[in-house]
């Protein structure tokens, strides 16, 4: 046997084995809807007193679009994360549940989780379950801050993540 | 140098090498900073009970002493501890220039609801020097207080007529 009769086989090999397992790709791109430059989600100046004392504010709304893609021809899932507590001056803190959210646009047949306003809770969730074939897809996440009455003056602050996942 | 023996070792090679093809799973994650900056607010609101002025009525030789209420609310979100103070920005005068006596209009402060403290507990003669009478929380909480007022006729003779003063309720952050 010639030893010329394994140069094809060997080279293919080398070729599979340096481009690596083929990966299902996701791209996750997250946009503020009201259009700033940074990517951070800010309620702005809020009251948590009215002018003369009077408790309470107005709710304050912000959307985040998350444009996901998946090359996997499989489902995805999409979570959220928040990372920590809405924690201001001196510790203080504002209750997550003073932020609703929702997912209040999606473009596929996709299962919305949270198409109706729920209380931000630290800790991960499933927001979205993407087609069998794992379609591309637009989420906007509406989110509604309503802060208690008498909260504390100062900046807060906090984290939410998103993570795809192909299946 | 790479020696192979066999076609069949050959694709053994790559079937080790390549284990995960189908169930390697991607992840894509994107953090997101959320802010809201809560503005800061302080507010004092005094009224007499039933509103208007404090009308103390009118007093005659003889007369039980009457009292009147009003009541002062602060409403904060600063955090700060506070105090809240009293002054007369003239004596209780007539409107034909006649003083009354300090010591016929006394006033006490009652202790909050939300746990500031009186400093005026006893009857106390209203004079135009400021003077505290209620102290917050330690965290500047939010609160509310009345003060009583009590006028109380003289032994000595009074020009009769209709006196007139205004208090000022200010605060004051420690």
């Amino acid at each position: 046997m010639s030893p010329i009769r394994y140069v094809v086989p060997v080279a293919v090999a080398a070729a599979l084995i340096a481009s690596g397992p083929a990966r299902a790709e996701v791209t996750l791109q997250v946009t503020s809807v009201q259009g700033s430059a940074s990517l951070e989600v800010d309620f702005g100046t809020a009251r948590g007193l009215g002018p003369e004392g009077e408790p309470g504010m107005e709710p304050v709304a912000r959307q985040v679009r998350l444009s996901v893609s998946s090359d996997s021809g499989r489902p995805y899932r999409v979570f959220q994360r928040v990372n920590g507590p809405w924690s201001g001056p001196d510790g203080v803190e504002i209750p997550l549940g003073a932020i609703r959210f929702s997912i209040s646009e999606t473009q596929t047949s996709g299962s919305n989780r949270f198409p109706g306003p729920a209380p931000l809770s630290l800790g991960e969730q499933e927001i979205f379950l993407s087609d069998a074939s794992g379609s591309a897809e637009n989420l906007v996440i509406s989110y509604v801050a309503q802060l208690p009455p008498g909260q504390r003056a100062g900046v807060y602050r906090t984290t939410v993540s998103y993570q795809v996942e192909a299946q | 140098m790479l020696r192979v023996s066999s076609p069949a070792l050959t694709w053994a090679a790559l079937s080790l090498c390549f284990p995960g093809h189908g169930l390697a799973q991607g992840t894509a994650t994107e953090t997101v900073g959320f802010s809201v900056n809560v503005e800061p607010v302080f507010v004092v609101n005094s009224s007499a009970e039933g509103g208007g002025n404090i009308d103390l009525g009118p007093v005659g030789p003889g007369e039980p002493p009457a009292s009147r209420v009003a009541r002062v609310s602060i409403r904060s979100n600063t955090g700060r501890p506070y105090r809240i103070t009293q002054r007369l920005e003239q004596r209780l005068q007539s409107d034909g220039g006649s003083d009354l006596q300090e010591e016929q209009v006394l006033f006490t402060v009652t202790d909050g609801v939300s746990g500031g403290r009186s400093e005026v507990s006893s009857p106390t003669p209203l004079t135009p020097q400021p003077v505290t009478l209620f102290t917050s929380g330690p965290q500047g909480e939010s609160d509310d207080f009345t003060i009583v007022y009590t006028v109380s006729s003289s032994r000595r003779l009074i020009p009769a007529g209709s006196y007139r003063a205004r208090v000022i309720i200010e605060e004051e952050f420690r």
